[in-house]
């Protein structure tokens, strides 16, 4: 990790990320060279209060013509990211905090939703998934929010696997086959799933004042990208006895696209529909892909895991 | 008001149609009716999810670009109107039904969550309270004693907790009563009130009623309803299950009948319904 001028240097989905505070959830920078120039750096500063005639608003987020956006976490913090066009070039993300805010909370947005936004203006593809390596390759589970993405991905780690992304995953389709790049090495995890994981207190690092989820530290998967071989899509089945694994096939089995595309408005309102459409059908192409159909996660969380490293985790 | 005058007025021009109720009052069948009369009184399919949902995180996430379950709720009550705008705004539909079970709420400002500008207007349906006791305690696995407390409670909140993640966003349903005529006497757009009891009588006849409020073509409302009828729909439940029963609860469409609560639950806890919801009862007929 770089330390010059009181800056640090991350892995940040593939991209390097100079911050000048220390994150908790990112890999450091894998080399050793100190001079590189970042891809992403974060500063401290003013911050506009809006953007001129935004492309695509939302009480949250602008998203401006020239490639700029500005999210706006009120009790948070402004995030403004401009010069993402300017690629290959650094991307500067501006943090404006909001009085009395921690630096944990910026943290929690700033790889959440500034991380999608900033994802997508750099052209990658940014998916809602979370994903583990087991025997060495990557396995991703989508499906609709708080279907138990993270909780299934924190249930296996507990068993052995080691995190390669939660909630947020960028694939890469640009080599020979589909890659997997590492995000976050921590889940973020609400009481009832660190209660059924066991999960001790003083490991829960909160994510915002007042508010449930937690971030946990886990073992995590070296930062590089892994190869995804296996695409797990969470589904509802109403009752069912036992959580099943049923093979899917083609692009119809990552529909809806609006549930597996993080922020896909956002990325749409780029122009990156075209994009979008290549990367998927690459991943639909690249990985074999799954539907776990069970009941209600957390009541089946032990059976899912067990019913994933059945199937998947010989290696372990 | 009298009863017969409510909920009479005709529907105004926004694109919502809300289904309201307070939760275990018959809403889901009405929405299944409403589904089966918009398809020309095919059946529907339970087993399949039911149009006209609850609002959820993915909505939300979708129009705002953000993570959701990185805000507090506070964050996220404050945008719920317009959230709805923004809904309404990118649909190309004229009629957006949705199920609802907040009472009828503001923001910490003082906006209205359900706009006036962008709502056709709100069903409303209503339960024996005593009923819808009985009902609410099967559904989510509560003694009787707590079933009651709960539709007595102001402070009451669906999906709304801090230890766990819900897909719906949370929903101040507050009392029984406080629900009821939130909706009744303050929603500033046209409100039908529905009753359940009525519903098992005729069924067809309060289909017509609904589709005439909102301008949906009400020919088919006799075969709607006889393909959405009870004992079909736990028929159906019965082979296939139905996506939106509670986990807790042993079965969704249950009973489905009127006068359960005066047979089965204690005296005490009938005063206490009486003694809590006394005034909206008797207003809509109830004692």
């Amino acid at each position: 990790m770089t330390n010059a001028a009181h800056s640090w240097d991350y892995f940040f989905f593939g991209l390097r990320l100079r911050s000048p505070f220390l994150l908790q959830s990112l890999p450091a920078w894998p080399t050793l060279e100190s001079d590189g120039e970042p891809d992403i750096a974060l500063c401290f500063g003013e911050t506009p209060d809006s953007l001129t005639k935004p492309i695509w608003a939302s009480p949250f987020v602008q998203m401006g013509s020239d490639g700029t956006a500005l999210v706006n976490i009120s009790s948070v913090a402004r995030f403004w990211i401009h010069g993402a066009m300017q690629v290959p070039g650094t991307t500067k993300i501006v943090v404006q905090p909001a009085p009395g805010a921690e630096i944990f909370e910026i943290e929690t947005i700033l790889l959440g939703t500034v991380a999608g936004i900033a994802l997508h203006l750099r052209s990658l593809l940014p998916l809602h998934a979370s994903c583990v390596v087991l025997g060495g390759r990557a396995i991703a589970f989508s499906g609709p929010c708080a279907c138990g993405k993270s909780a299934l991905a924190a249930a296996l780690v507990r068993r052995g696997a080691l995190l390669l992304s939660d909630d947020l995953l960028v694939s890469d389709n640009s080599g020979q086959s589909m890659q997997a790049v590492v995000g976050t090495m921590q889940a973020r995890l609400w009481p009832d799933v660190m209660d059924r994981l066991e999960i001790p207190q003083k490991q829960r690092l909160p994510t915002r004042l007042e508010h449930g989820k937690h971030a946990v530290a886990v073992p995590s998967a070296e930062a590089r990208a892994w190869p995804l071989e296996l695409m797990v899509r969470i589904e509802s089945a109403g009752p069912v006895d036992e959580p099943v694994l049923v093979r899917q096939h083609g692009l119809t089995a990552l529909f809806p696209f609006k549930e597996l595309v993080y922020q896909r408005e956002i990325g749409r309102s780029l122009g990156n529909a075209a994009r979008e459409f290549r990367g998927l059908t690459a991943l639909a192409g690249g990985a074999a892909l799954f539907a776990l159909r069970r009941t209600k996660i957390i009541d089946d969380l032990d059976r899912c895991a067990d019913v994933v490293l059945s199937a998947f985790g010989g290696g372990l | 008001m009298s009863l017969e005058g409510e909920g009479s007025a005709p529907a105004q021009g926004g694109q919502f149609g809300w289904l309201v109720s307070y939760p275990k009052s018959g809403n889901t069948w009405m929405r299944i009716m409403l589904q089966s009369l918009r398809n020309k009184g095919a059946p529907v399919d339970i087993g399949e999810p039911i149009d006209s949902h609850i609002l959820d995180r993915g909505e939300f996430e979708r129009h705002f670009g953000v993570e959701s379950s990185d805000l507090t709720e506070a964050e996220i009550d404050a945008v719920r109107p317009e959230l709805h705008r923004a809904i309404a705004r990118g649909s190309k539909v004229p009629l957006i039904l949705r199920k609802v079970h907040d009472r009828c709420w503001r923001t910490a400002s003082g906006e209205r969550v359900f706009p006036p500008e962008v709502s056709r207007g709100a069903v409303y349906i209503v339960r024996d309270p005593r009923d819808v006791a009985v009902s609410f305690a099967h559904a989510y696995a509560l003694d009787w004693e707590a079933a009651v407390h709960y539709l007595g409670d102001s402070t009451r909140f669906l999906a709304r907790s801090s230890s766990r993640l819900a897909l719906q966003l949370s929903q101040p349903a507050g009392s029984w009563s406080e629900h009821v005529t939130s909706w009744l006497d303050d929603a500033a757009m046209p409100v039908i009130l529905i009753r359940y009891e009525d519903m098992l009588v005729n069924s067809a006849l309060e289909l017509e009623k609904v589709a005439r409020f909102l301008g949906i073509p009400a020919e088919a409302c006799a075969q709607a309803a006889a393909a959405s009828g009870f004992s079909t729909l736990r028929e159906q439940e019965d082979k296939r299950g139905f996506r939106e029963r509670v986990p807790a609860a042993a079965r969704f469409f249950r009973q489905g009948r009127s006068g359960e609560g005066k047979e089965k639950l204690p005296v005490h806890l009938l005063t206490r319904i009486e003694t809590d919801h006394g005034a909206v009862m008797n207003r809509l007929g109830y004692l």
